[in-house]
């Protein structure tokens, strides 16, 4: 086992725990636990939010280890020196799907969680109307990098079947 | 494809069968076989020299091309 699915594997295991433990810590404080917002004012979270945030974050989590796990198969091909064949094409296909559930998965669970989206959304409830800005504002270096990987992968793609198009051709050349 | 590989015609006529060409030509069958379904994309001079030589043949007489 190389040192990169080593990685990868222990990335997993690593974040699985880290599910379970954020899973059992939310639901022991899940009280009207008191923050402070931007402007040093006490905000109630509402033990419903939390839940809400809890499984949207648990979702988020859930919806990485999909991506990673098809990223150790890629790795395990690649070590058997199966690069440019129809089947890593597909896996590389399945994780940028994966990637972009995870991605929009991150957005909604984090920005519900976040203190200025919750203020906004109340906000936004009282005046009937909704805004995104709390997203944009915050996440936005994490989108770029969720988006940049995606398209890295992409053209990762392209290069592949370009790849495997060259390995054929070559194969059958007598 | 257009171009029609005529080695097993070449090949009835001198009597030849594919494992005494593919040891004279040193090929491996799998890829003489490749050749002779029409399944090959694309074949190297060296080969063809090789094969003309063993069946004393010229390249026109292998390859064929049918307008479709």
């Amino acid at each position: 086992m190389s040192i990169k699915r080593k990685g990868l594997i222990s990335i997993l295991l690593f974040h699985i725990i880290l599910m379970v433990g954020f899973t059992v810590a939310t639901l022991w404080r899940v009280v009207d636990n008191p923050t402070f917002n931007h402007n040093n004012e006490m905000v109630v979270m509402s033990g419903a939010l939390q839940i809400k945030v809890m499984i949207l974050l648990l979702l988020t989590s859930a919806s990485i280890l999909y991506p990673l796990y098809l990223m150790i198969r890629l790795i395990k091909n690649l070590e058997k020196d199966k690069i440019f064949n129809g089947e890593n094409i597909k896996l590389m296909q399945r994780i940028v799907r994966a990637l972009v559930v995870f991605a929009f998965l991150a957005i909604l669970g984090i920005s519900t969680s976040n203190e200025f989206s919750i203020e906004f959304s109340r906000w936004s409830i009282r005046n009937g109307a909704l805004d995104f800005s709390g997203i944009s504002l915050n996440f936005s270096v994490f989108i770029i990098a969720i988006l940049s990987i995606i398209i890295i992968i992409i053209a990762m793609v392209e290069v592949f079947k370009e790849g495997l198009n060259l390995k054929e051709e070559n194969d059958l050349t007598v | 494809m257009a171009i029609i590989v005529n080695l097993d015609v070449m090949m009835a006529k001198r009597k030849i069968s594919l494992n005494e060409l593919s040891e004279k030509v040193n090929i491996t069958q799998a890829n003489l076989s490749n050749l002779k379904t029409g399944k090959a994309k694309a074949i190297r001079f060296s080969t063809l020299e090789k094969i003309c030589e063993s069946l004393d043949c010229q390249p026109a007489d292998i390859l064929e091309y049918r307008n479709e």
